[in-house]
C-alpha cells in the first residue's frame, strides 16, 4: 500500500531581492520592516501557495550609482530567483543624468543577469589573481577587441559582443594568471548565468494636495527618470513596473482620490507609508509574468 | 509497503511514486540560548543600550544582562519616527531571539518590532493574551521568535530594529538570542552579578538593585554586610512587612546572610526590604544569580 508522506519542512523558500532607495527601506517614517512592498509582495505571493522570501536591500538616500556600487550585496546570499530595482528618485537631487540612471539601473541588471563578482570603471580596474573563468562587470569599456588575444592553449577565447544601447558596459571574464595567458577577455553578455527574472519598479505618483501629480501628468523631473527606467528595462529584457502608472489609475477609476495624501504620511514627502507599500507591491503581483509564480509554487 | 526513512532527517516532501519521500532538510540540532557581549555587537544608528542586572530572574540564558532599547518620541514638522538598530553575526542554520513581549518604556505603548537576518525581515510581535480568557498576560517572561526557514551554514548577519512612535516613547527588551548547538555554541551557562548596595538605611526602603526592573524576578543568593561601628549593630531584613530574618554585625566586623541555606530567592524591589537599627556605619554588596 503506497505510504503518503505529509511534509513537515517543505523546500527551502526561493528569494525575491530588493534593492533601491528609501522607498524600497528605511527606518524612520514609521512603516515597520516587514511593511515595506518587498515584504509584502512575498506575503501576497505566499497566499497564493507560493514558497518565497524577500531579501531587502534598500538604502535610504541611494541613488543609482549607489545601488550599482553596491549590488555584488544581492548575490552574496544566493543568486536570487527574481531581482527587482526601484531606484532613480534621488538622482536628479545628486546631478545624476537620466542617461546615467538608465545606464547604472542597466549595469545592476547585468550584474544580476550574468551573476558577475564585481563591478569596476574601467578594464584596466580589473583584478589580478582572480579564480578562472570568474566574471566582472566593465562600466566603461573602452576596449576595441575585446581584451587579451586568445589563448589557444587554455581554450577560452575573448569574444567581443560589441557595446549595449546607450552604455557601454561589457562583461569581462577570468583566465587565470597562468604564466603567457593574459588575465582577462570580454565575453558574451550570457543571462542564462544568473537571475532568470528581473523587474525595475518605478517611483509611485505623488498624490499631493499641492505641489504633486495629476491625472495622467507626472511632474517633468520624475517623469525623465521613470523614461529612464523604463529604457533600462527594455535594454535588458525585464519587466517595467509601473507603479507611477497603476497608482494614476486608481485616481481616474475613483478607487482613490487625487490629492489626498492616501499613499504618503504627509503632503511634500514622497516616501509611502504602509498603505502605499501595499499598492506597489499589487502593482508587481498584477503585472507579474505567470511564470515566475508558477515557478515559485 | 513499507518505506526507509533517514531517521536523522527532519523534513520530507511526497515524491509522488508509491515508494518513498524525498528528504528535504536536516534535522535542526538544540538551540543555545546566548546573551549578548557587552562589545560584540555593532550599533549603527542607535543609542541601544546594554545592561547589566537586568531581567535576571526571565532571562533563560543566566547572563542577568540585556539589550535595552529606548526609542524617543520625535517632534518637528513634518515628525519621523526614531530607530535603534543593533546588528551582530552569528553562525549556524537557525536564529531566534528572546524578548519581553510585555516590555514598554515607562507605561507607554507596545510597539512591535522587527528583525532582519540577511536581509529577510521578521515582524516580533509585543503583548501576549491568554488564549482562554483573552486577557494581557500580566509577567509572560521570556518568549522566543524562532525564524521560520534554515538558513545556509556559515556566517550570518542579524538586525534588531526598534522603530519609534510618533506619539510616545517605546521600548524593547531583547534578552539575547538563540542559535544551534550545532554551529559550536556553547550556553554561558549562569552567572553572578554582583551590586553594591551602599550603606544600609534606617527607615524601611526597598533594596535599590536594578530600579524600576522590579517585577522581574531576582535570584538574589548573598548578601555580605560590613560594619566599621565601634557597637554591635542589628540588620532587620523584611520581605512584604514580614521579618524574615535579623542579623547582629560584631563591632567593626562582617555578616553573610546565609540565603543559600534556603536556596537562591526572588526579591522584588518593592517588597523585600533592609534597614540597620541606628547609624550610618553598616554597608552591603549583593551578590545575583541569574
Amino acid at each position: 500500500m503506497p505510504v503518503k508522506i505529509q511534509p513537515s519542512y517543505t523546500k527551502a523558500p526561493k528569494t525575491i531581492c530588493a534593492i533601491g532607495d528609501s522607498q524600497t527601506l528605511n527606518f524612520t517614517l514609521g512603516v515597520l520592516t516587514t511593511d515595506f512592498w518587498p515584504e509584502q509582495l512575498a506575503v501576497k505571493l505566499r497566499s497564493r501557495n507560493c514558497r518565497v522570501q524577500a531579501r531587502n536591500f534598500g538604502v535610504s538616500g541611494d541613488t543609482s550609482a549607489n545601488n550599482l556600487s553596491r549590488i555584488i550585496q544581492c548575490l552574496q546570499y544566493e543568486i536570487p530567483y527574481a531581482f527587482l530595482i526601484a531606484v532613480g528618485v534621488n538622482d536628479p537631487g545628486a546631478s545624476i543624468s537620466t542617461a546615467q540612471t538608465q545606464s547604472n539601473i542597466t549595469q545592476c541588471i547585468l550584474v544580476m543577469q550574468n551573476a558577475v563578482a564585481g563591478v569596476v570603471a574601467g578594464q584596466a580596474s580589473l583584478p589580478a589573481g582572480i579564480q578562472p573563468s570568474t566574471r566582472y562587470l566593465v562600466s566603461s569599456d573602452t576596449d576595441t577587441t575585446g581584451g587579451a588575444a586568445a589563448n589557444s592553449n587554455y581554450g577560452q577565447a575573448a569574444t567581443v559582443t560589441g557595446t549595449l544601447a546607450g552604455s557601454p558596459p561589457a562583461i569581462w571574464q577570468s583566465r587565470g594568471g597562468l604564466a603567457g595567458i593574459a588575465g582577462w577577455g570580454r565575453v558574451a553578455n550570457n543571462p542564462s548565468l544568473g537571475v532568470q527574472n528581473i523587474g525595475v519598479v518605478t517611483m509611485p505618483y505623488l498624490n499631493w494636495t499641492t505641489g504633486g501629480d495629476t491625472v495622467n501628468t507626472q511632474g517633468s523631473t520624475y517623469a525623465a527618470v521613470l523614461s529612464a527606467q523604463s529604457a533600462a528595462a527594455t535594454a535588458t529584457g525585464a519587466v517595467f513596473y509601473n507603479v507611477w502608472s497603476y497608482m494614476n489609475n486608481l485616481i481616474s477609476t475613483g478607487v482613490e482620490t487625487q490629492g489626498s495624501n492616501s499613499w504618503h504620511y504627509y503632503t511634500n514627502n514622497q516616501h509611502m507609508n504602509q498603505h502605499g507599500h501595499s499598492i506597489t507591491s499589487d502593482t508587481i503581483l498584477a503585472s507579474m509574468p505567470s511564470g515566475w509564480i508558477t515557478g515559485l509554487q | 509497503m513499507s518505506i526507509v526513512i533517514d531517521p536523522q532527517a527532519h523534513g520530507w516532501f511526497d515524491d509522488n511514486t508509491e515508494s518513498g519521500g524525498v528528504r528535504t532538510l536536516p534535522a535542526i540540532s538544540n538551540l543555545v540560548a546566548m546573551p549578548f557581549r557587552k562589545y560584540d555587537f555593532e550599533n549603527p544608528s542607535s543609542n541601544a543600550g546594554w545592561q547589566e542586572g537586568a531581567a535576571a530572574g526571565a532571562n533563560s540564558d543566566g547572563s542577568c544582562t540585556a539589550i535595552y532599547f529606548t526609542v524617543a518620541t520625535m517632534s518637528g514638522t513634518p515628525p519621523t519616527s526614531g530607530v535603534n538598530k543593533i546588528r551582530h553575526k552569528f553562525y549556524g542554520r537557525i536564529y531566534g531571539i528572546r524578548y519581553d513581549p510585555l516590555y514598554a518604556y515607562s507605561g507607554g505603548p507596545l510597539v512591535d518590532f522587527c528583525i532582519m537576518v540577511d536581509g529577510v525581515a521578521y515582524r516580533i510581535h509585543k503583548s501576549l493574551y491568554d488564549w482562554d480568557t483573552g486577557v494581557l498576560i500580566a509577567n509572560p517572561g521570556e518568549r522566543w521568535f524562532v525564524i521560520p526557514n534554515l538558513l545556509p551554514d556559515g556566517e550570518h548577519s542579524a538586525d534588531i530594529i526598534a522603530i519609534g512612535s510618533q506619539s510616545a516613547n517605546i521600548g524593547q527588551m531583547i534578552f539575547g538570542y538563540l542559535v544551534e548547538q550545532r554551529a559550536g555554541y556553547v550556553s554561558p551557562g549562569r552567572t553572578v552579578y554582583i551590586q553594591p548596595q551602599g550603606t544600609v538605611p534606617l527607615t524601611a526602603t526597598g533594596l535599590t538593585w536594578s530600579a524600576n526592573q522590579s517585577r522581574y524576578g531576582k535570584y538574589l543568593y548573598k548578601i555580605v554586610y560590613w560594619s566599621s561601628d565601634a557597637a554591635i549593630r542589628t540588620i532587620t531584613l523584611s520581605q512584604a512587612g514580614t521579618t524574615c530574618d535579623v542579623l547582629a554585625i560584631p563591632a567593626g566586623g562582617r555578616i553573610e546572610w546565609p540565603t543559600h541555606n534556603v536556596g537562591p530567592m526572588a526579591v522584588d524591589d518593592a517588597l523585600f526590604k533592609h534597614l540597620v537599627d541606628s547609624g550610618t556605619t553598616v554597608t552591603a554588596t549583593a551578590w545575583f544569580q541569574g
